[in-house]
């Protein structure tokens, strides 16, 4: 199951004390009172793969088991924050003129 | 239709006619009326002809200007952008002197008419007027579109906008190439007051949004204008960035949908179209689309490793095929085209473990491990894992019977034996004093991975049926707080263990380390008073009433929550052993003590400890009775006052009053102390008075009084004010009870019922056949256990065979093999040798479901075959059929052999 390293921006093969220093860095950048929701799925994705056990049970059976599929695969895709791209003003306002 | 198209022309034109005739201020006030009213098109018309009038006021530019847009910002709000730009042109082209506009009008016509125009209405509008901030806003917005400074040479030198331009095309170049950072330095001398103020919110807004600071986003966006020309966008932007209230996942697909995002996102911003595009094509079973949207999905999002993301998209998808969404024969293919022959295996292997023998598929699985995990340390943890995982599965399935007799058989050691990988498990059945299979299960879990804290807290909530039992779960309780020092849950449950084994002393020696460990932890304090109880229980009944007051007096000292009522039972109990003549004071004193629903439920407590008392103790049972008498005429009496404004939650704490863990200072009710302190009527109205969630807990908790008919009725009752195809499961259970304990003549609607059940309803269908399995005998406890009716049906047409699902076959070839093999047994012992009558006898085991299955349940069918084969003559007693075999021989028998056979 990859959605709680990409929440927490990991390689699959992180080991205890990566994911642990991950986890420090994120919570203390969103805190529970400047971002309820992001820390909530930081909290989440540590708590999913935060020893050697529960890595293997989320490889062996992580995503399955599920009826909502279709929010997980949402979640999945969510994971993961698109890449921002440097764009000028002059960009900006066709796109803006094109989408009025 | 054309009758009344013409009529309304005609209307029209004599409309028209009439306004001809009118002068042109009423024309204009009709017009402003019309206006303020939003009917802008007739205004329009109205001072369209009020413009052809002589002496035609000044004002009517202005208001056409206004009516125009009116119309406009109408027509772009029905989406008809082309008519919505030919108004706007209208608009503008009508204003022939638009210095003498008011600002609020010429804030508009700045917003929409060319730049040139917009420029020279504001100079010649400041040539008596004051600088206005939004007009130039607006202007600063065309300077922008048009990036042409010239513009502003046109304005008087000391207007604000030109004052504070000397910086700006700089920084707007710097934005163009996306250097927001150096553009908000160039544009730092520019005040808030300045209409180039929103340029540089904008700048600090995109320096926040590239620094990843959301928050810091958030803030500068949302402090643009509204009359900035990038605000629409900003505002998109925000909204995605940080949703604001409401489900985060619901805000981030509404947003994500938005195209206007793009631009500022490398790759796809919007997975939803892909995702949704996915599922569909699953659902329309077209696999190779959908092969081909999780591969372009994998490679968006895990580019670095898109193997390991098909994987997670396939093990998300793997759920459709529960679900019953995705054909299995579909997912395989997508499987095998996406992953390699490992990990396609994998994955197979997986979905198995969620299918009808999770216990088979695990030791497959476990099998399988190697492959994945080389080292031995994680594949240890692994296989303990998967042992857990299939141990959830299977449980509360008891999937354990079903799945041995559904494994494949094979000749082996001269004898026939179903093939199990089932040691992989740690299951032996061949093992002498081995526990049941799932605590063998448990200890192999922990056995592979001691540190795994949820086997322990499995094995805790395990029923322990006998000696074995025990011993496995004392051994891994101890093992747990070997290995956990600082956890009081083992010594906990040790000493609710050493109490069930009635070992009042090492319970005791248990509860105080764990005291010392976690004094105030409350399961230490509830588990402790418990035991407390548990010795004012055995001193009670032994007369020795002062060691039973000295445990009271620290039962009550610990304070603890949950052992209130059962201190203030044993309390009044005492006073009753101590004086049973005086039991009809006492009670009347307890009466008045407490009120109405408390005093019923402790005088249900104390009728149960009373009933459940020891044989030849003090008080003698003349004197039990007369209490057990007292006691029971105030219940009745409380039954009738109270009894009828009891809630569901109240009645469900009478017929269930005592938690497992005062099991032994309170000895839990049977159905017959049940039966005693309720009468009929009783039973009856309380079943009435439960709510509809608490009715299968109800009678649940009432089977064991063997009460059938009433919980029959109530149920045929409550099925007919609802419905019986809205409540399958209470419709079950009334067909069940009805043919408790042996009859079968419900068979064909259950199998009906069953049959229309939903996947979920099915699951719920066969843990209540499992929970009503101990009730029935016969046929129908075999088909309960199963949860198979179809061979309690005794008339299927032979040639209907042919058309049922294999299975179904399966079971009838079953049945008829069993007899076939006890005709053979019965007829030919003599002339068979001792391998074929050994592997008859083996065979005959699994045609009967006994393998796996417990010494008991094995003698109750022993004693059920010679009524259920009657078909087969002369069958008295089984033990007849090997009775010539030679002891040797005997000994080579399985042990559900020698138990079906010899009992």
């Amino acid at each position: 199951m990859l959605t709680p390293y990409l929440v927490l921006g990991l390689p699959t093969d992180a080991d205890d004390e990566t994911i642990r220093q991950r986890y420090l860095t994120l919570v203390k950048r969103h805190t529970p009172e400047s971002d309820p929701v992001q820390f909530r799925r930081i909290s989440e994705s540590y708590e999913a793969i935060r020893d050697e056990r529960r890595r293997i049970e989320m490889a062996l059976f992580g995503g399955m088991d599920n009826p909502d599929y279709e929010n997980e695969l949402f979640r999945l895709a969510k994971a993961v924050a698109p890449k921002r791209r440097r764009v000028g003003l002059k960009e900006m306002i066709a796109a803006g003129e094109k989408h009025q | 239709m054309a009758k009344k198209k013409k009529n309304s022309k005609k209307a029209r034109n004599q409309q028209k006619n009439q306004f001809q005739q009118e002068s042109a201020e009423a024309l204009v006030d009709r017009a402003e009326a019309a206006l303020s009213g939003g009917k802008a098109r007739e205004a329009v018309e109205l001072l369209k002809i009020a413009a052809k009038k002589p002496n035609a006021p000044d004002t009517i530019p202005v208001l056409l200007f206004r009516s125009y847009l009116v119309r406009e910002r109408q027509l772009q709000a029905k989406g008809m952008h082309v008519e919505a730009e030919a108004v706007n042109r209208l608009a503008i082209n009508c204003v022939t002197d638009a210095g003498h506009l008011e600002k609020t009008d010429l804030v508009l016509f700045a917003a929409s008419a060319p730049a040139q125009k917009a420029f020279d209405a504001y100079a010649a509008y400041l040539s008596d007027k004051s600088p206005s901030l939004q007009i130039e806003r607006q202007l600063v917005n065309r300077l922008l579109q048009t990036e042409n400074w010239d513009w502003l040479d046109r304005l008087p030198s000391d207007t604000p906008i030109r004052k504070d331009a000397s910086s700006v095309p700089v920084a707007v170049s710097q934005m163009n190439e996306g250097r927001w950072e150096a553009a908000l330095e160039q544009l730092r001398h520019i005040p808030r007051s300045s209409p180039f103020a929103p340029l540089r919110l904008l700048c600090i807004a995109m320096r926040a949004f590239y620094d990843e600071d959301d928050k810091g986003f958030a803030k500068a966006s949302a402090m643009i204008p509204e009359d900035f020309l990038l605000y629409p966008m900003m505002s998109t932007l925000r909204g995605f960035l940080t949703p604001d209230g409401g489900d985060p996942d619901e805000a981030y697909r509404a947003d994500r949908t938005n195209d206007r995002l793009q631009i500022f996102f490398d790759g796809p911003v919007d997975p939803r179209p892909a995702i949704s595009q996915l599922l569909a094509d699953i659902k329309r079973k077209n696999s190779q689309k959908a092969t081909r949207q999780i591969d372009y999905l994998a490679r968006n999002i895990y580019p670095a490793d898109p193997r390991y993301c098909k994987k997670t998209i396939l093990a998300i998808i793997s759920n459709m095929v529960f679900w019953e969404k995705c054909s299995f024969r579909d997912f395989t293919t997508m499987v095998d085209a996406l992953l390699n022959k490992d990990e396609a295996r994998d994955m197979m292997m997986r979905l198995d473990m969620h299918g009808q023998r999770p216990l088979y598929s695990a030791a497959h699985y476990i099998d399988f491990l190697p492959r994945l995990f080389p080292d031995l340390r994680r594949r240890s943890i692994a296989k303990s894992i998967i042992i857990l995982n299939a141990f959830k599965k299977s449980r509360p399935r008891e999937t354990l019977a079903y799945e041995y007799h559904a494994s494949p058989l094979q000749w082996k050691g001269g004898r026939m034996v179903h093939e199990t990988p089932w040691h992989l498990l740690g299951i032996d059945t061949n093992q002498k004093d081995r526990p049941h299979p799932y605590l063998a299960m448990a200890l192999e879990g922990i056995a592979c991975d001691p540190d795994n804290r949820e086997w322990y807290q499995q094995i805790a909530d395990m029923p322990r049926r006998s000696r074995n039992d025990q011993k496995a779960v004392e051994s891994a309780l101890l093992k747990m707080a070997e290995r956990f020092p600082d956890d009081p849950f083992p010594l906990i449950e040790l000493a609710g263990l050493y109490a069930d084994k009635k070992a009042y002393r090492q319970a005791q020696k248990a509860i105080e380390k764990a005291s010392k460990l976690a004094p105030y932890d409350n399961r230490v304090i509830d588990r402790k008073a418990a035991l407390l109880l548990m010795s004012v229980h055995i001193n009670a009944w032994r007369g020795k009433y002062h060691l039973a007051r000295s445990d009271l007096e620290k039962a009550e000292a610990l304070a603890s929550r949950s052992s209130g009522p059962f201190i203030k039972e044993k309390a009044v109990l005492l006073d009753l052993l101590e004086a049973p003549w005086n039991a009809g004071r006492i009670i009347a004193e307890t009466v008045s003590r407490h009120n109405s629903f408390d005093r019923l439920y402790l005088l249900v407590l104390l009728r149960m400890d009373i009933a459940s008392s020891p044989a030849n103790e003090k008080p003698n049972e003349d004197e039990k009775d007369r209490i057990v008498r007292s006691i029971q005429a105030q219940i009745d009496t409380d039954m009738q006052t109270i009894g009828p404004t009891m809630h569901s939650q109240q009645i469900m704490q009478l017929l269930s009053p005592v938690p497992s863990e005062y099991a032994q200072a309170i000895p839990v009710a049977s159905g017959g102390t049940l039966k005693d302190i309720f009468s009929d009527t009783h039973i009856t109205n309380m079943l009435r008075q439960v709510d509809k969630n608490d009715i299968i807990a109800a009678c649940d908790r009432l089977l064991a009084t063997g009460k059938y008919d009433m919980i029959t009725e109530e149920l045929t009752f409550r099925l007919n004010e609802s419905g019986y195809d809205e409540n399958p499961v209470m419709a079950f259970y009334q067909l069940v009870i009805d043919d408790l304990p042996d009859k079968t003549g419900n068979a064909p609607i259950i199998i009906d019922l069953i049959d229309d059940a939903s996947p979920e309803t099915g699951h719920l269908l066969m843990e209540a056949a499992k929970r009503l399995a101990p009730y029935a005998s016969g046929r129908l406890f075999k088909a309960l256990q199963l949860f198979d009716f179809d061979y309690l049906v005794p008339d299927l047409d032979p040639w209907l065979d042919d058309f049922e699902d294999d299975d179904d076959f399966e079971i009838h070839g079953h049945l008829s093999d069993a007899q076939d093999v006890l005709a053979i047994l019965i007829g030919d012992t003599d002339a068979m040798t001792p391998a074929q009558l050994l592997a008859g006898a083996e065979k005959l085991v699994d045609y009967l479901y006994c393998r796996g299955t417990s010494n008991a349940e094995i003698r109750e069918i022993r004693k059920m075959i010679p009524a259920s084969f009657s078909s087969i003559e002369n069958l008295e007693n089984i033990d007849q059929l090997l009775a010539g075999m030679p002891e040797k021989d005997i000994k080579k028998l399985s042990r559900e052999a020698r138990v079906l056979f010899f009992g």
